[in-house]
């Protein structure tokens, strides 16, 4: 089972990991155009895309941020092998979903640091931060003279 | 009958018998042979989107060395049956949720090689 990023990093893998890595852009147009087909057709939520071979199947399903690839045995049965991989999708989906959703404000942190360094008690913070400075300098030139 | 007219009629008959949503007889280069879909539906971009799916489907199964068969879309509301007429053309079915796909292959032997002689 792989768990790739739709931005076509490959998050967990175990099998042929070099065939989905050439894969990579091939998967992606096949997500968007089954999207493209099921909604021109007024069909909405796609389980999953199965590509049947004469040797194995492929088994593909997606959601916002990930995609998951099973690669099936011919005689596997496809309502099972969708269980395992969609759960797997899933638990992917939530836990980089969250990481996503954590962006970083840049512009307020900015803000912030701003109003600090305009504060009163950041400047006296500053000056007494020199003040000691300027002392442990005397007392290590105090010391070497002697 | 011109072939696009036999082919429409042999699609209604499998439609019919089967129970099927709709399908279209599509070239590998995306151009539309022949279609009975639903009247809202945009024929040629409905050709277009599904001619994209096939053929990445196709480059994917070459990737696995799958020898490609013929792929499917499950939605909730139905399915979408997409495989090969001949190296030029496929045909894809829109198939109703409740059907067994299984069973869709066993009525629909036969229709692809039929289509492949008419557009010999």
């Amino acid at each position: 089972m792989f768990i790739l990023s739709r931005d076509g990093e490959l998050i967990s893998a175990a099998g042929r990991t070099a065939s989905v890595k050439r894969a990579m852009g091939d998967i992606a147009t096949a997500i968007s155009s089954s999207g493209e087909a099921a909604e021109a057709l007024g069909l909405k939520r796609i389980s999953y895309l199965l590509i049947r071979g004469a040797r194995s199947n492929v088994l593909l399903c997606w959601r916002e941020h990930v995609v998951g690839l099973m690669e099936v045995d011919k005689d596997a049965n496809i309502g099972l092998c969708f269980c395992e991989l969609e759960s797997g999708v899933e638990e992917a989906e939530r836990i980089l979903g969250s990481m996503i959703q954590v962006e970083i404000d840049t512009e307020k942190v900015r803000e912030t640091l701003r109003e600090i360094e305009e504060s009163e008690v950041y400047k006296l913070l500053i000056k007494s931060q020199a003040a000691r400075s300027k002392k442990r300098k005397k007392a290590s030139a105090d010391e070497t003279s002697d | 009958m011109s072939v696009r007219s036999a082919i429409e009629e042999m699609l209604r008959e499998v439609i019919e018998h089967v129970g099927l949503l709709g399908g279209a007889v599509i070239t590998s280069d995306g151009f539309l042979i022949a279609h009975v879909l639903p009247e809202n539906v945009d024929g040629r971009e409905f050709a277009a989107y599904i001619t994209r799916l096939y053929r990445s489907c196709i480059r994917i199964a070459a990737l696995f060395e799958l020898n490609f068969f013929d792929c499917a879309i499950e939605c909730e509301e139905g399915k979408l049956y997409v495989a090969p007429v001949s190296d030029r053309a496929f045909f894809c079915l829109i198939v109703d949720p409740y059907l067994d796909i299984g069973l869709l292959l066993l009525e629909i032997e036969g229709f692809a090689r039929r289509i492949a002689q008419l557009l010999e």
